[in-house]
């Protein structure tokens, strides 16, 4: 039987166990290729656990670190920021929070509301 | 025109407003066999239409099961389009489909697009009125009970399984045993009954070979009964999700003209196919299976559909929507899963038999096994008065056919029944796309049961049916068939002059 990935993060974090144990756990299981995955559920509920929320800020291009530092000073020291890069954004940026609610500044959401407004 | 287009765009320009506000949203976290699940999306509705947004552009989606961590849901589009990590945003809208009095005489898919390449459907789009595909069954105070008939243009069925508007009436059989052309007549017939409102007919074809639903329509085209019908298509080629929501969508166009105050007939050809389509989806969306691997609802899939059928009172319209829903069985086997959830939903059924079909009894009606619960009420005076003893007749001779066939030696009467029973058979035979208008119906069955052609040979059956409704048509249009058309009724009047023509004609005929 596959466990999902955050039967494997609820372990990890209920445990703690040494991470080479783990590894191997998730080795034995067959796991491995899906590491990421699991390392990023780990980190999600982590995040969750200690009141923090999982962001996403996109970008259409590359920011310079000032402009990034600005953005993650915003939120909480608990929450959990990562920076991406989504060319097909056109320009502005779009923020997700825990995966389930967004924030979207961005050109290509502009166009394909212009794109389905009715006349 | 050009410049017409660049005009109306900068306009549209000019006054598209945007604020960027908190959306909520769903990730595709797997997809395959047209099934996604997405992550996300709290405060989705079941039965809620979603969009996916893929490289390809949105696809459709509809929400089918709402689990603990995760949402189940159908593609309604090309779902090869779609991958992980895609984002998903609800809709707000429960799926429906547009609907107005230009979709009558058009071929449409489930979610109403037309597929009969005649173009757009409503020149303005935006008088167009949704009609959710999933709508509650009217109540018991909005019903009342069927009253009005609704003709098929078939003996057998008139006389024996009446069938009023209003009604759920199951037809079922083997393969091949003339289940939708027992539909096709009944459509076809609506143009021959100008003494009552007319029928809208409703045709879905649920799994069927494309070529046969084009056969179909051309019939339809070619008979001009395409004016008053619509045909609903979810040929076997496209997604098992499209094939389960297209008898929802055939009734909730029924329901649009109901609601007018308008009859409608809808047919769902078949619901073993509509089954099947259901429980590929359910076992693709784990949920559990039960008997023959169908799942658990798969009886209210079906009664929710045909509970939709209704004749609605006075006080909401008077509208009324009929099923004739059609079920393939296996082996003449009417006691498998599927066959007997829905006989037990509908007010009846007419049962074709593989074996009568080839013995070359058309249509292949086994009256032993069908019946109709309520359409008795709404038969017309005058078939309910000739067509009355032609059950028990045909139900004899059939007992003691079965019976000669063990004896050599017969008494005069057994003989004699025998011999009925056989004329009765033939007078029954009736060729598809060739329904026969209720009051010549009565007539052909007059001269039968009442015995006026006991004396014919079975080959020269139906030779007499031609030449005497001929006869009828030429010399007693206004005296016999007219009224009988207009009052239904066959008052003694127009008994004795039925007799005397009758007799008259068979002096005549050889």
């Amino acid at each position: 039987m596959k466990y999902p990935v955050s039967i494997y993060a609820r372990a990890f974090l209920e445990i703690k166990p040494d991470p080479k144990k783990f590894l191997s756990v998730v080795a034995k299981n067959g796991d491995l290729p899906r590491i990421d995955k699991i390392i990023a559920a780990i980190e999600e509920q982590e995040t969750h656990d200690h009141g923090g929320k999982v962001i996403s800020v996109e970008f259409a291009r590359e920011m310079d670190d000032a402009t990034i530092k600005k953005i993650t000073k915003k939120f909480k020291e608990r929450d959990l920021v990562s920076i991406k890069v989504t060319p097909s954004l056109i320009a502005g940026t779009r923020i997700t929070i825990d995966g389930a609610q967004e924030l979207d500044g961005s050109f290509q959401r502009k166009i394909n509301k212009l794109w389905h407004t009715k006349s | 025109m050009a410049y017409e287009i660049v005009e109306k765009l900068k306009k549209q320009i000019a006054s598209f407003k945007d604020e960027a506000g908190f959306e909520d949203i769903g990730t595709v976290t797997e997809s395959g066999d047209g099934i996604v699940k997405i992550a996300g999306l709290r405060k989705c509705l079941s039965q809620e239409l979603l969009t996916i947004e893929t490289e390809k552009g949105e696809v459709a989606a509809l929400a089918f099961n709402l689990e603990e961590g995760f949402i189940g849901a159908v593609v309604l589009g090309d779902a090869l389009a779609v991958r992980v990590g895609h984002r998903v945003r609800q809709t707000g809208k429960i799926i429906s489909i547009p609907m107005g009095d230009e979709i009558i005489g058009r071929v449409v898919d489930p979610l109403g697009r037309p597929v009969d390449g005649k173009g757009v459907i409503f020149k303005d789009a935006g008088k167009a009125k949704d009609y959710p595909l999933e709508r509650k069954a009217p109540d018991v105070l909005a019903r009342e009970s069927v009253n009005v008939p609704l003709h098929t243009g078939i003996k057998a069925i008139d006389a024996m399984i009446p069938i009023g508007r209003g009604q759920r009436e199951l037809i079922i059989g083997d393969r091949a045993t003339g289940k939708t052309s027992v539909a096709l007549d009944t459509i076809l017939n609506q143009l021959q009954d100008p003494s009552r409102p007319p029928v809208i007919c409703i045709y879905v074809a649920i799994g069927q070979k494309n070529s046969k639903i084009a056969q179909f329509v051309k019939v339809l085209e070619e008979t001009g009964a395409i004016k008053y019908t619509i045909v609903v298509a979810a040929p076997a080629s496209i997604p098992a999700p499209l094939q389960f929501l297209a008898p929802y969508a055939g009734a909730a166009i029924g329901e649009y003209f109901m609601d007018q105050g308008k009859d409608a007939l809808v047919i769902y050809d078949d619901l073993s196919k509509h089954a099947d389509a259901y429980r590929q989806l359910s076992l693709l969306l784990r949920r559990p299976p039960g008997r023959e691997a169908f799942p658990g609802d798969v009886f209210y899939v079906h009664s929710r559909l045909l509970e939709r059928a209704a004749k609605m009172s006075k006080e909401k319209g008077g509208g009324s929507l009929t099923a004739l829903p059609i079920i393939e069985t296996q082996l003449n086997d009417i006691s498998a899963y599927i066959p007997t959830n829905v006989i037990s939903i509908t007010d009846g059924q007419i049962f074709l038999e593989a074996s009568l079909f080839n013995q070359g009894q058309r249509p292949a009606v086994n009256v032993g096994l069908s019946v109709s619960r309520v359409g008795s009420a709404a038969q017309t005076k005058a078939m309910k008065k000739i067509a009355g003893p032609l059950r028990l007749e045909l139900a004899q001779f059939r007992e003691l056919q079965a019976f000669v066939q063990f004896a050599s030696d017969l008494d005069e009467t057994t003989k004699k029944k025998i011999q009925r029973g056989e004329l009765l058979t033939e007078v029954l035979k009736q060729a598809d796309r060739n329904p026969l208008p209720f009051e010549r119906e009565v007539l052909v069955l007059y001269a039968a049961i009442r015995g006026y052609i006991d004396a014919l040979p079975i080959n020269r059956v139906a030779a007499f049916q031609t030449e005497f409704l001929d006869y009828i048509e030429k010399l007693h249009g206004d005296t016999i068939l007219k009224p009988l058309q207009e009052k239904g009724e066959l008052t003694d009047t127009l008994d004795s002059a039925l007799k005397t023509a009758l007799q008259e004609f068979l002096k005549g005929f050889k």
